[in-house]
């Protein structure tokens, strides 16, 4: 064997692009709906707010806000063994309580029912009547849970993110003109407009999607790669022991002794913390002798998800204890996850990441839609296979946007005290995704890509609109009142609805110079255009 | 908000596209410098930018925001170009322009509070206007 290297080259670039092409397609309808998920999931607790207009952001320092949460508590549930206290930032604007029962001393006794978390109110502690729903994090959840039973939606997401990384190697080796074809985009010229615009997508933002791929696999990396824990620890909770630190374990006392006030252990810890303020406060044994107040430091301002923790004794105060600084791989691990959430980012990255997740979305997109561009032979195709990819790619790329867009109409549609609407909000939103995906393949291929697109523009322009007549929030008062929350949640569904638009005018256009190709064509002979 | 990095990012992407044969304007319009030129001073504005984010904000973070910026610089710098190529390279000389309001205060303050000193400091108007002058040799007309 003696083969010249181009012709090894060549060879290795023609198996690249036939893993790319193949990795890309069996899992980019998936990949489509993480993507767009996932960037609608920058905006987690401001999708939350939105959702519950009732609700008002206020913000109250950190110690007022406890001390407002722990006297709520102390009313409501004294004899709890924990208090989670999940403290109001400039995002969330509410405080968040979950309280843990004692277990019964009985063992043949069911274990006591899990309490839902309650809203308070960051400056009186009253709890705070709302819609109910999923918010945010709905959008979040099906980002990696695809709304499968546990743990089959993790491990489908796992799959389809491992192909996404195999895609992207697969398609830097394949692409043999990064620098050359760099800035490089040229509309109306069929399927090389698609080639175009997924080299665009995919090299003008390669840096953010190797990031995204490659953190979120890490994030659910324990799941997917158990053993080497599992060689090494018996019990795989001491794993986390050891990596993360032990959390206050600590039996009652059964001696009733007052909570010393949580206050002066915030400013402690905030002192301690270069004047990081902390996001969760876990109280446990409240009102006994050996009760523990553990402070979670805020990982805003840092790339490492994971903070440190400090715990005080509730009786008199006295720091107890820290949590150890995180070791190399934790803390590697840590910024991964903290890279893939990009909860240190402030409004102005968060917004860029958001774009930069537009833009993964549109290079899927686009790849999806180039299987069909470059397969389409001008008097159509006959084969199964190639009319299922068309279908699916109308039902994944125009139809879930109507779907996100119909979880956010349900919302405002929905009476706000409706027994379980919240998880109407959510079948609101699969039975658009899928209904509209069904009835489009009634309508022939290029006008089902119009249709459903321009009903999914439609429903995302209605967002503002029915937000201004069911709620008070509407878009001018918004702007009166200086709501930029409200105010940008609605310039954000216009342009998407726009952006929708537009493709649905691109899609009507293209279909319409294709009618008048194939009309001057005598019959029977092949169209040119493409 | 670090708007002076998008748009210095934005001036060496157009330096780095006009440089190339491919989406150089035609002939005869004011373009003064060579490819090479042109190449160079666009790497050097990205290494500048570069620069100024992790001055501005640290290495770990810094980095990350660079890298997310000139994405973005570089995508709308294509997605202009491929609607008005002339445009979208003029439109790197108000860039840098503003960049260069913005750079010498916001970068020497902490964050955030660069905005509000505009206007105070002689200095920058000095700069900018130094970067208009350079500026309209590169642009075309």
């Amino acid at each position: 064997m003696n083969r010249e290297p181009g012709t090894v080259q060549k060879a290795l670039r023609q198996s690249m692009a036939w893993i790319h092409t193949w990795l890309g397609l069996i899992a980019g309808w998936i990949l489509f709906a993480m993507f767009l998920t996932g960037t609608a999931s920058y905006f987690r607790p401001e999708i939350t707010r939105w959702m519950q207009p009732e609700l008002r952001a206020k913000s109250v320092s950190a110690a007022q806000a406890t001390e407002a949460a722990v006297r709520h508590l102390q009313a409501t549930s004294p004899d709890d063994e924990q208090w989670f206290i999940y403290l109001p930032d400039d995002r969330t604007g509410v405080t968040r309580v979950f309280m843990r029962a004692r277990p019964n001393p009985d063992p043949e006794a069911p274990p006591p029912p899990r309490r839902p978390e309650v809203k308070l109110d960051p400056a009186t502690g009253a709890p705070l009547a709302a819609r109910e729903t999923k918010g945010g994090e709905h959008f979040y959840r099906f980002h990696f849970q695809l709304q499968l039973l546990h743990p089959w939606g993790r491990w489908l997401a796992g799959f389809c993110a491992i192909f996404m990384l195999g895609a992207i190697i697969s398609g830097v080796i394949t692409h043999k003109r990064i620098f050359a074809d760099f800035f490089t985009l040229r509309w109306g010229k069929g399927h090389r407009t698609w080639l175009d615009a997924h080299n665009a997508s995919a090299v003008l933002a390669l840096p953010y999607h190797a990031m995204i791929t490659y953190t979120g696999l890490i994030t659910l990396m324990l799941m997917y790669m158990p053993w080497p824990i599992e060689a090494n620890y018996r019990n795989s909770d001491n794993f986390a022991v050891e990596a993360y630190g032990r959390d206050a374990e600590e039996p009652a006392a059964g001696r009733s002794v007052p909570l010393a006030p949580i206050g002066p252990m915030i400013g402690a810890a905030m002192h301690e913390w270069d004047g990081a303020a902390p996001r969760t406060v876990v109280v446990r044994n409240p009102g006994d002798a050996a009760a523990t107040v553990t402070l979670l430091r805020s990982p805003a301002g840092q790339l490492d998800a994971r903070a440190g923790s400090i715990v005080f004794s509730g009786t008199s105060g006295e720091r107890l204890s820290a949590s150890q600084p995180p070791g190399p791989a934790a803390q590697t691990a840590g910024v991964m996850l903290g890279l893939h959430l990009a909860h240190f980012a402030g409004p102005a990255l968060r917004w860029s990441f958001f774009l930069l997740g537009l833009v993964g979305t549109a290079m899927v997109g686009t790849g999806l839609v180039m299987w069909t561009a470059k397969r389409r032979r001008p008097a159509g195709n006959a084969d199964f296979g190639f009319r299922l990819v068309e279908r699916l790619n109308i039902g994944a790329i125009a139809c879930l946007p109507a779907g996100m867009a119909a979880f956010l109409l349900a919302n405002r549609l929905l009476p706000a005290d409706m027994p379980g609407r919240a998880d109407l909000e959510v079948e609101a939103m699969f039975w658009t995704w899928f209904g509209l995906a069904a009835l489009s393949v009634l309508r022939p291929v290029r006008r089902a890509w119009i249709e459903t697109l321009t009903l999914s523009a439609l429903a995302f322009a209605l967002l503002p609109l029915v937000n201004a007549v069911t709620t008070d929030r509407g878009l001018l008062r918004s702007v009166a009142a200086g709501d930029w929350l409200f105010v940008s949640f609605d310039a954000a569904v216009l342009a998407m609805s726009g952006l929708l638009g537009l493709a649905a005018f691109r899609a009507h256009r293209a279909s319409a110079r294709q009618g008048r190709a194939s009309t001057r064509n005598a019959p029977g002979r092949p169209s040119l255009a493409a | 908000m670090q708007p002076d990095v998008l748009m210095l990012a934005y001036a060496a992407f157009a330096g780095l596209a006009m440089a190339m044969k491919r989406h150089r304007p035609m002939s005869g319009n004011g373009i003064a410098l060579s490819p090479r030129a042109l190449r160079l001073g666009g790497a050097a504005l990205l290494a500048f930018s570069c620069l100024v984010m992790l001055h501005r904000i640290g290495p770990g973070q810094g980095a990350v925001a660079w890298v997310g910026s000139i994405s973005l610089a570089a995508i709308l710098l294509v997605l202009l170009m491929s609607w008005r190529p002339t445009a979208a390279f003029v439109l790197a000389v108000p860039a840098i322009t503003l960049a260069a309001l913005f750079s010498p205060i916001s970068s020497t303050l902490p964050v955030g509070s660069g905005v509000k000193t505009l206007g105070e400091d002689g200095i920058s108007t000095g700069k900018a206007g130094e970067a208009v002058g350079l500026l309209f040799v590169v642009a075309p007309d």
